[in-house]
């Protein structure tokens, strides 16, 4: 017990000890509160969303006499959800980039697809400050700070000899002073994961213990590579020197340069191309032939094969038809587009073992729903919703009945799929066996350190 | 100032430093690095000319090519504007991930850029990107702190400081001499990096005039200055701390805080101090003002009966039938006038609220020169928010001057009865102007800054100022 009061009493005695612990905790704080409110944001565009399209909606249906159904389904901007976990306020990913209720009505898909939500660049630049962010890349430096120097810091002392005299040895010392030091930072964190839990309503539930596990397991991974640079026995300078630049090394030059590679390997101008593209078409069409458009659209959606002959004067048949198969033109590149992105998102994937800091992000982002497989993912659905509205409206338009007040209100909304429960997290026993790997390894060379 | 004694420790110092086996490795290492991130810097920057040249020719020449058509229809065929990079921006790329490169210019509605390639940014560029500008702002300065930490309390720890001063050397003649090799050390480490900038710059051809090498020329400096602002504050911190190890810890927190976090706190206090609208609200606000203005296909509308009779009287005639002109030409003008000053209207409030974010950063630039080099650097690079913006001003300018020059052809080329089964002729596309983005000049980019530079040099001078003032030395003659 008097060793405990002891070392408690050594690691808080020095001013910059508790001004990195007052940081962390601060820097933390400051995340949530702003991922919080970001978060709302959200929240409320999606909302936000929904009630417009209902204003709209009565406000359609109060009119004596519908518009036209092809007029009608010009304006029918119907809203979509890209469904974020709450944990979203957290990780915050992609949430805040994108478009997360983008609109969308039963013209050419391409022409809106690509939205993008409004952002400061100079914001993003920055680079955010989530919660993810102080627990990726904030908590190893805190970690490097308070144990790295350790050893160094007895020999300076001159007290490492003496207590390698001692029958318990030096090393079940230096134990219990990284383990106190484990505490204290875990008990931190910890703090700060439940206080966001509590104030965002985050259910105790097997996600917030994936996360519990998979920081416990980060800030292990930082502890043990401490415990390396410690078992090197070189003076504090060195060992504090090391740890930085495995920091560096590992949140900034790593993801760095896998930036750098997954830009050269997928450089891709698809989506530009195809919008140049689908607008040609669109406008082309218009002195075309358009029964041969029509009858071309006919073979794709053959459901509406019955429809009449066109006439001479301007149809809402062909307009639709036109824009549909504008979207038919691009397909290829479309597809290229999100196989692309598949592709990148796999090697980011397979990649991100070269750095914890990088993998640990990406997991939490996935957890949050907010990473950029879930968006492409969420565009897939919005595309699916895109199918339901045009048929919707193709019944109407095609077999050229109008649309009543009765069929407005039952116009089909989006419907986020349900977040399919994640896989079972395999990652985590085996980065908990990486880190057992390397943490005996580790310990090893401890055991072996005696004073020069 | 720079004698004898002051030269001697210079030499000494560097000598020291060229003794470091591990210094040598990093800074070989580093070097390489720069020069990965300026190649490849300079490979997307030509990529993304190359994609903005040509396909803003394709656009143009699609524009051309167009057959005899409604001048409303080519309105709603539109048109693109490209933003081709700025000539430096393979040195910084500074926001370049996280805005739009073409914008689709069309008839009644204002479009924002699109295709960023910010795929993967909200895991890969958490430190933006590994550009040669990220890497001065960024990894140099752990160096700088790497070799000086110790330089003033490990002389004191070690008993040489005592030596040095029974010799003579002053504690001043002490700080000139190692900031001068540290500095000297800088000069070497940015000089290549520059220098390939420079000759990279010259070979870019066309863009390159005096103005892009006074670019250069002052990035160079600006980065220097940085650099000494390093070199001060780390023997500043040397100085005033007995302990090496402390001096390190303390001047590695510095550098966390004011390259990392604080910017990062900034930005996100500044966005919820001045929010703008998300996409969502902002359309929405735009449409629902639009709405109150009026309607010009509904016969009603009070706004467009009024401007219907304005118009019968500025023409003296009773019906829209007798005028000399197409009137729907006419209300087309008219609305498009209206929509584009309501969007400015709702853009305006929307830049209001980017600049005062940006204002409200730029009031900590003397706290945190970090954020000025940052800054500067990116509006030296044409490759900040500002100069995007720019873009899109320019862009929505080019747009409604197309769209009115083709509502003028509707209004005078085209009759009112049968309006829509009449065309103009081909040779009116001729005539209109291609879209060419202006890069801003000089005095342009750098106007935001005004005196907005003093604050972060006057805290370099302090830095030195401090050090060699007589508190300091009293501080360090008292404990050698």
């Amino acid at each position: 017990m008097l060793l405990f009061k002891l070392e408690c009493k050594r690691l808080f005695s020095g001013m910059i000890n508790k001004l990195v612990l007052l940081l962390f905790l601060l820097s933390g704080v400051f995340a949530i509160y702003q991922g919080a409110q970001g978060y709302k944001s959200i929240r409320i565009d999606q909302y936000k969303s929904q009630i417009v399209f209902e204003k709209e909606r009565e406000h359609i249906n109060k009119r004596e006499e519908l518009p036209e159904t092809g007029s009608l389904a010009y304006y029918a901007y119907a809203p979509t959800e890209w469904k974020l976990s709450p944990w979203a306020a957290l990780f915050v990913g992609q949430s805040q980039t994108s478009m997360v209720a983008t609109k969308i009505r039963a013209l050419a898909l391409q022409g809106q697809i690509y939205n993008r939500e409004i952002v400061n660049p100079s914001q993003q630049r920055a680079g955010g400050l989530d919660l993810g962010f102080v627990i990726v890349y904030l908590l190893p430096l805190v970690i490097g700070i308070l144990t790295v120097t350790l050893i160094s810091d007895e020999q300076h002392a001159g007290r490492w000899r003496l207590l390698n005299a001692l029958p318990k040895g030096a090393f079940s010392l230096l134990c219990k002073q990284l383990a106190l030091r484990f505490s204290v930072i875990w008990l931190l964190a910890a703090t700060l994961l439940v206080t966001a839990a509590l104030l965002l309503k985050l259910p105790f539930d097997g996600q917030f213990w994936i996360v519990a596990v998979a920081i416990t397991l980060y800030m292990l991974f930082w502890f043990t590579l401490a415990g390396l640079i410690m078992s090197m026995g070189k003076s504090s300078v060195v060992n504090s020197l090391s740890f930085l630049s495995a920091w560096v090394l590992f949140a900034i030059l790593i993801p760095g340069a896998i930036h750098l590679y997954l830009s050269q390997q997928f450089q891709s101008d698809a989506p530009l191309q195809a919008s140049l593209q689908q607008r040609m078409v669109l406008n082309d069409g218009w002195d075309q032939d358009k029964q041969a458009a029509l009858d071309k659209f006919l073979t794709r959606e053959p459901n509406w094969n019955d429809t009449a002959p066109l006439d001479a004067s301007f149809s809402w048949r062909w307009y639709y038809a036109q824009q549909h198969l504008s979207d038919l033109a691009v397909e290829q590149e479309w597809q290229t587009h999100l196989h692309n992105s598949q592709l990148r998102q796999q090697r980011l994937q397979s990649l991100s073992f070269l750095s914890p800091c990088l993998f640990l992000q990406l997991k939490l982002n996935q957890l949050a729903n907010t990473s950029s497989e879930h968006y492409l993912a969420y565009l897939g659905e919005v595309e699916e919703y895109h199918k339901t509205i045009r048929y919707f409206f193709y019944d109407f338009i095609f077999d050229d009945k109008q649309i009543g007040k009765e069929e407005v209100t039952n116009f089909p909304l989006f419907e986020a799929k349900e977040t399919s429960s994640a896989p079972t997290p395999y990652w985590l026993l085996f980065s908990g066996i990486f880190v057992l790997v390397v943490a005996s390894l580790s310990a090893f060379r401890l055991r072996k350190l005696r004073p020069l | 100032m720079v004698d004898q004694k002051v030269l001697k420790i210079f030499h000494h110092e560097l000598a020291s430093k060229r003794k470091s086996p591990s210094l040598w490795i990093i800074f070989i290492m580093i070097q390489l690095l720069l020069g990965i991130a300026l190649y490849t810097g300079w490979q997307q920057y030509q990529h993304n000319l190359t994609t903005q040249l040509t396909t803003q020719a394709v656009v143009e020449e699609q524009w051309l090519a167009q057959p005899d058509r409604h001048p409303h229809r080519v309105a709603h065929f539109g048109h693109f504007a490209f933003r081709p990079p700025g000539a430096l921006s393979f040195f910084d790329l500074g926001v370049n991930a996280w805005v739009g490169h073409s914008i689709f210019l069309e008839a009644h509605k204002q479009n924002s850029a699109n295709f960023a390639s910010d795929q993967d940014a909200s895991s890969l560029l958490r430190f933006s990107e590994l550009s040669s500008a990220n890497i001065l702002l960024l990894i140099w300065p752990l160096l700088i702190i790497a070799m000086g930490f110790a330089s003033i309390c490990g002389e004191q720890k070690s008993g040489t400081l005592r030596q040095l001063m029974s010799m003579g050397v002053s504690f001043r003649h002490l700080v000139i001499g190692k900031s001068l090799s540290y500095l000297l050390v800088s000069l070497l480490f940015i000089l290549p990096v520059f220098t390939l900038t420079l000759i990279l710059a010259v070979n870019a051809g066309a863009a390159v005039s005096t103005e892009e090498l006074l670019r250069v020329v002052l990035l160079f400096g600006v980065y220097l200055v940085y650099c000494l602002f390093w070199i001060g504050l780390t023997l500043l911190v040397s100085s005033w701390l007995k302990e090496p190890k402390q001096a390190l810890i303390l001047l590695t927190s510095m550098w966390f805080i004011l390259t990392i976090l604080m910017p990062r706190m900034l930005a996100e206090f500044a966005h919820s101090q001045y929010p703008y609208q998300k996409r969502n609200d902002f359309e929405l606000a735009v449409k629902l003002d639009n709405r109150k203005v009026g309607n010009s296909h509904n016969p009603d509308d009070p706004y467009f009966n009024k401007f219907r009779a304005e118009t019968l009287e500025k023409y003296g005639v009773d019906s829209v039938d007798d005028l000399p002109i197409n009137y729907n030409g006419l209300v087309m003008q008219e609305g498009e006038k209206i929509t584009a000053e309501i969007y400015n209207k709702h853009y305006q409030k929307q830049m209001k609220q980017f600049t005062a974010q940006q204002d409200f950063v730029s009031t900590f630039y003397w706290l945190n020169p970090y954020l000025f080099v940052r800054d500067f650097s990116m509006a030296l690079t044409r490759a900040d928010t500002r100069h995007f913006f720019n873009f899109e001003e320019q862009a929505e300018v080019h747009r409604y001057e197309r769209t009115q020059k083709l509502n003028k052809l509707h209004t005078n080329e085209i009759h009112r009865h049968n309006d829509r089964d009449q065309r103009a002729d081909k040779s009116y596309w001729q005539t209109f102007e291609a879209f060419v983005y202006r890069a801003p000049n000089l005095s342009w980019s750098l106007n935001a800054f005004s005196f907005k530079w003093l604050p972060s040099l006057a805290v370099v001078f302090i830095l030195f100022l401090l050090l060699s003032s007589k508190g300091m030395q009293r501080r360090i003659y008292a404990t050698v």
